[in-house]
């Protein structure tokens, strides 16, 4: 992509905007308890991975999956228990259709990537607690999008058993 | 799933058999109704120039996706993936062929656990590399 020069106008708003987040470092974004882990999502969430390959049959077949050493069926390592959350967002009317995420120089968003630590496996049943925190906010552009920050957010999975599931390190760029 | 793996039969600087995927709408739309990904610039091209982009472009979850088939198929079910992370670097368009890679760059015996770690990446069908990362997975020893 070309990226054009932005006016001065622009680089303010995008300061602006990187200033506010700045000043979120170290806080909570969001605690939230799942619904128990369903059966049916695990499968579903193991066909989109592979697809148009079929799934392994570890993650839905029960007879298969018992002769493992896991027991019984778990989740594949990435699976999301969020998906189809009800939250307070969602009960005040968000449709979870994001679309371009804001407008204007710093708004718009993208997936930076992470580093994914795994502990305990995921179970169907299983309730999932999730806490988010931004550890950090800083500046870098790129040649593709132009003025950019980053912001990493630390989020911790813990089961019903109080087991770590999850450490997701990673976080998005604003552009 | 292929034959055992043990540590000992891994060595330094081996590459890991490949996963390829041809990817797009059919994939993304898929891959965003499991995770309820549903941004309209990754399923729909006009938001996707909206956003600055050439067209629609595949989630990195996707692609984070794939990194985890890879290793998991070259694991078995006897491996155990400990960590695995990328950085999206390039965009993933329409028709684009993705090409998982990994390459052992060490192996080390840590609190009774047979590691080992490599270099992973996701490179498009001109070579570029989109979601370079590092992963490390735990193998079953010969001698445990």
């Amino acid at each position: 992509m070309v990226q054009q020069k932005i006016t001065e106008q622009e680089e303010q708003e995008f300061v602006k905007n990187f200033e506010a987040q700045k000043a979120r470092i170290g806080e909570e974004t969001s605690r939230r308890v799942s619904f128990p882990v369903d059966k049916s999502l695990i499968r579903i969430w193991a066909i989109a991975n592979r697809w148009p390959e079929p799934p392994d049959r570890l993650y839905w077949d029960e007879e298969y999956a018992k002769k493992t050493r896991w027991g019984g069926i778990i989740a594949p390592p990435n699976f999301n228990p969020f998906a189809y959350h009800i939250d307070e967002d969602r009960m005040a009317g968000s449709s979870r259709n994001m679309g371009a995420v804001g407008v204007g120089r710093g708004n718009r968003s993208m997936n930076a990537g992470g580093e994914a630590e795994y502990f305990a496996p995921i179970r169907p049943g299983d309730i999932i607690t999730s806490v988010s925190k931004i550890v950090d906010v800083y500046r870098r552009d790129t040649a593709n999008l132009g003025p950019t920050f980053f912001m990493t957010t630390e989020t911790t999975w813990t089961n019903q058993k109080g087991e770590v599931v999850k450490i997701y390190r990673g976080g998005g760029i604003r552009y | 799933m292929a034959a055992k793996l043990y540590w000992e039969d891994v060595n330094i600087d081996e590459e890991i058999p490949p996963f390829v995927r041809t990817t797009g709408l059919m994939e993304w739309n898929r891959f965003a109704a499991a995770n309820e990904e549903h941004i309209t610039f990754h399923m729909d091209h006009v938001a996707g120039r909206q956003a600055g982009h050439p067209g629609a472009i595949g989630m990195g979850n996707l692609r984070f996706a794939y990194l985890h088939n890879m290793l998991l198929d070259w694991i078995g079910e006897e491996g155990t993936l400990k960590k695995v992370g990328c950085q999206y670097r390039g965009r993933n368009l329409e028709h684009d062929t993705l090409t998982c890679w990994g390459r052992v760059i060490d192996k080390e015996v840590k609190d009774g656990e047979y590691l080992v770690v490599l270099n992973i990446g996701v490179k498009n069908q001109d070579g570029g590399e989109t979601a370079p990362g590092r992963a490390v997975v735990a193998l079953p020893s010969k001698g445990s």
